[in-house]
């Protein structure tokens, strides 16, 4: 008999409370999403982490000329990367995707990201673009320490971040203060020599 | 039994009309429509959880990348879709189906559910920790697992053969069991569900990570269930001894304790569960409508682990435990001694203790190839059995004392031969001490020809070696025997698994599998002495293809669509399989109703006719589950109500042959209400 009395109260509490929005990274914030593909998320956090970044306004071009990002060597991001940069928007400008297979052909994006499936080598693929002001991103082991800048880590089942403060300064790049404020991210001051 | 059912047509029609009208729901809702991800905060992207295994081949990957058909289901669809036990969760998923025998539940994969078998031809594992015990190498899927499923993360379920990394048991698959941690919590939560047949659950747990990455869950449940009033026995309908109705005889209660402790690469883990159910079926010719016959299961297990990424990339990963495995069951047989009551109890049981360790190494090397090489040994301490007559001379009729040692070295290599083909090879070779060895390789290839599509080649071979239930159990010969002669069973597989995205929100399997075992160790009834046995059966074959289409939306509509056709048979006889149905069709539906406050949530199965082992073949049955849950209403609170078997169908499921009757009737329709609060 108490069955019913349990749900009619039950009910009452919570038509009488407040709805809570969702916060955001507390708890158990994330517990209803769905998990999404890899290549997805990775996708959406490599046109995130490029809105920390600033760029001297001279390696932008003209402000008509969209917010290039590169791929070196086999996209992994099948059709995610594109339907994530569609309607998105760096630095104000709308994202123009450039895929090749050898660095020199990337110089003029303002970021990079160097697929673990092309024919250099990671030094090989760093050096080219090593003079001129880009964000370079992986997603192998020890990307960051290795001469990379942001390098985004399947732990678990989700995305850590790994930077190079070092080789970010190295190339003349600013990033935002808030930056440092989220969670999740490995700091790493310079790469290291190897 | 058998109502008149749904053809598979019929279900396969309503589901795609469902699914397919998914599109559309999504954008008929203006608030709710897809959004890029990366416009949500940093720190909410990160995290968000990834569609990765750990179990396929011992490290995180993505699935599309593992060398398995895989599927996930995670925390999200247990709560929406109301699932109450892992045997929930299984039966919805892709080729696999559960049978119950109102004791335990009994897993079929793929046209393979042999009976006498405790689901030992699947490898469990809790957050990649071997569950199968050392008696019966089984593990329990009810309620009798270990992990309430208030804690479960995900479970991650490969198919196919995975001796090659696991050894013994992983047969037909591998399903590892993810629970949360202390992260998944702000600092703990309580829930509290009550449903039909006097069933009552409670769940407490306490949770937390600090910003030293220390983590820590501590969690306790228990279960209260009175079970159906009467069940009706035609077999056992024989006035005026009896009107075949089982009385008040199908109870059962459980306690768990689970600890969970984490930082950065250390883990400590601990659980417990016991459980005690009454049988009503009066299995192994016990007396029928009589209390007392009942089964307590126990399981305990502590872990602790080191996994670390040391300079240079190599990682390392160690673990060792110690586990235990109890069973006991009590059996009321008649007796007609003058001065003495008119029954008496048989005790059996068993007692398995075991110590595991396990060293694993991997490192990925010029960019290109990953090798992984470990071994895992397991120290058998005790493998007791006993089995007891309580009544004078209160003689033993086993005491069956055993112990060994069984080792397994183990290694695969993942070489990318362009950078749209990886292979995969991998063996191990496994030590049983005084049963023999064996070695068990897999190989895959994985082509990747479009961004969107994923092509997997698998081969593989696996073995299981007869456990001491099989080789040694008899209850002084009033029912069963032992079957020392048995030989180890063998399994060979081939499958072909394509894989297609449709943009961001629609996925497709196509599967094509062929088993092919020798020497099934399969439970048996000799007419000569009128015992039970275990033999090796002759070869027996599976083959069938598997479909399945799945969606998920960012407003948190999601659904799977699946379809199994297979069929198996002794490839002499060309006898088809007991419990084996030719059809499977399954799906699951969650929709938000208001925003993400409230959801609806739609499962349903077919499996068409199976044969039993005896009797005549159970009919197909379809079987829906309706869900609402709502949340985020108040602070921390959730509520769910939940309808088991809407459309109130009867049905049965094979069971084996220590039961008198061929198959045994499951629930109608039953219903759940529960409520939960985070704080």
């Amino acid at each position: 008999m108490w069955l019913p009395s349990l749900c009619l109260a039950g009910g009452l509490w919570m038509a009488a409370a407040d709805p809570e929005p969702p916060k955001p990274g507390v708890g158990d914030a994330n517990a209803l999403r769905a998990p999404v593909p890899v290549q997805r998320l990775k996708a959406a956090i490599l046109i995130n982490i490029a809105r920390f970044f600033t760029w001297p306004a001279e390696t932008l071009g003209p402000a008509d000329q969209p917010f290039r990002i590169g791929i070196l060597g086999t996209d992994p991001f099948g059709d995610h990367l594109r339907q994530e940069s569609a309607a998105a928007t760096i630095q104000g400008r709308p994202i123009g995707l450039v895929r090749a297979q050898r660095p020199e052909d990337l110089r003029g994006c303002q970021v990079v990201f160097i697929a673990p499936d092309r024919d250099l080598s990671l030094r090989d693929s760093l050096a080219p673009l090593a003079r001129h002001t880009i964000l370079v991103v992986g997603d192998e082991p020890e990307f960051a320490k290795r001469g990379g800048m942001v390098n985004l880590r399947l732990h678990g089942d989700q995305i850590s971040l790994e930077i190079c403060r070092g080789a970010v300064e190295a190339t003349g790049l600013g990033f935002r203060a808030s930056l440092r404020q989220v969670k999740g991210i490995e700091w790493i001051a310079h790469p290291e020599n190897r | 039994m058998s109502k008149r059912h749904s053809p598979p047509w019929f279900c396969l029609a309503l589901s795609i009309a469902c699914l397919a009208s998914l599109p559309m729901s999504a954008a008929n809702d203006p608030t709710e429509g897809p959004k890029p991800l990366s416009d949500l905060p940093l720190d909410q992207l990160l995290s968000i959880r990834a569609d990765t295994v750990d179990a396929a081949s011992r490290r995180n990957q993505p699935v599309s990348d593992a060398p398995s058909s895989v599927t996930i289901v995670d925390h999200d669809e247990i709560r929406k879709l109301g699932y109450t036990t892992l045997a929930d969760i299984l039966r919805q998923v892709r080729g696999f189906y559960v049978s119950g025998d109102r004791n335990y539940s009994y897993l079929g994969v793929r046209g393979f559910s042999r009976p006498g078998d405790y689901n030992s031809r699947v490898l469990f594992l809790v957050d990649g920790h071997r569950i199968n015990d050392a008696v019966t190498e089984s593990a329990l899927i009810g309620n009798e697992f270990p992990i309430d499923v208030d804690l479960i993360e995900r479970v991650e379920i490969v198919r196919g053969p995975s001796s090659a990394m696991y050894g013994s048991s992983a047969l037909f698959g591998v399903v590892n069991v993810v629970t949360r941690s202390g992260a998944n919590f702000n600092y703990g939560r309580a829930a509290f569900d009550a449903g039909s047949l006097d069933t009552y659950h409670g769940n407490f747990t306490l949770g937390h990570r600090w910003e030293n990455e220390a983590d820590l869950l501590v969690s306790g449940s228990w279960l209260d269930r009175g079970g159906q009033p009467g069940l009706y026995y035609a077999d056992f309908d024989k006035p005026p001894a009896s009107d075949g109705v089982a009385r008040n005889l199908d109870r059962e209660n459980r306690q768990n304790g689970f600890l969970k402790l984490g930082w950065k690469g250390l883990s400590l883990e601990a659980a417990h569960v016991d459980r005690e159910k009454s049988l009503p079926t009066a299995s192994y010719r016990t007396l029928f409508g009589t209390a007392g016959t009942r089964t307590d299961d126990q399981t305990h297990y502590v872990r602790a682990k080191l996994d670390e990424t040391l300079d240079g990339g190599l990682q390392v990963m160690a673990n060792v435990s110690y586990n235990a495995t109890e069973y006991r069951g009590s059996y009321m047989y008649p007796q007609s001694v003058p001065g003495e009551p008119d029954m008496f109890p048989l005790v059996d049981g068993y007692r398995s203790l075991w110590l595991g360790e396990e060293l694993l190494l991997r490192r990925t090397f010029a960019e290109q190839v990953t090798l992984t090489a470990g071994i895992e040994m397991r120290e058998n301490l005790r493998q007791d059995q006993f089995s007891i007559e309580m009544r004078p001379p209160y003689g033993l009729q086993l005491d069956d004392h055993r112990h060994s040692l069984q080792a397994g070295p183990f290694a695969e290599a993942e070489w990318q031969l362009h950078p749209r083909l990886t292979l995969s090879a991998g063996g191990r070779f496994d030590h049983y001490e005084g049963r023999g060895s064996s070695a068990n390789p897999r190989l895959a290839a994985i082509w990747t020809p479009r961004d969107a599509t994923h092509l997997k080649l698998l081969y593989g071979r696996a073995y299981r070696v007869p456990n001491a239930y099989e080789l040694y159990y008899t209850d002084g010969y009033q029912t069963q025997k032992p079957s020392p002669g048995l030989r180890p069973e063998r399994i060979a597989t081939y499958e072909a698994v394509w894989e297609q995205e449709y943009g961001a929100h629609l996925k497709s399997t196509v599967a094509g599998f062929l088993y092919e075992a020798e020497d099934l160790i399969t439970q048996a009834y000799d007419n000569r002495d009128d015992l039970l046995y275990y033999r090796n059966a002759a070869r027996t074959r599976a083959a069938g293809i598997e479909t399945e289409l799945e969606a998920r939306w960012e407003s948190g509509l999601r659904g799977r669509l699946s379809h199994t056709f297979q069929q198996s048979a002794d490839r002499e006889t060309r006898q088809t399989l007991s419990n084996s149905p030719k059809h499977i069709v399954q799906g699951s539906l969650i929709v938000p109703l208001y925003r993400e406050h409230l959801f609806a949530g739609l499962d349903a199965r077919y499996l068409s006719s199976r044969l039993t082992g005896r009797g005549p073949a159970v009919g197909g049955v379809f079987v829906a589950d309706v869900t609402l849950f709502a949340y985020r209403w108040a602070k921390g609170a959730e509520l769910s109500a939940s309808i088991y078997n809407v459309l109130d169908r009867r049905y049965s499921d094979p069971v084996g042959t220590e039961l008198t009757q061929s198959s045994i009737a499951q629930d109608g329709r039953t219903f759940r209400l529960k409520l939960a609060y985070s704080f």
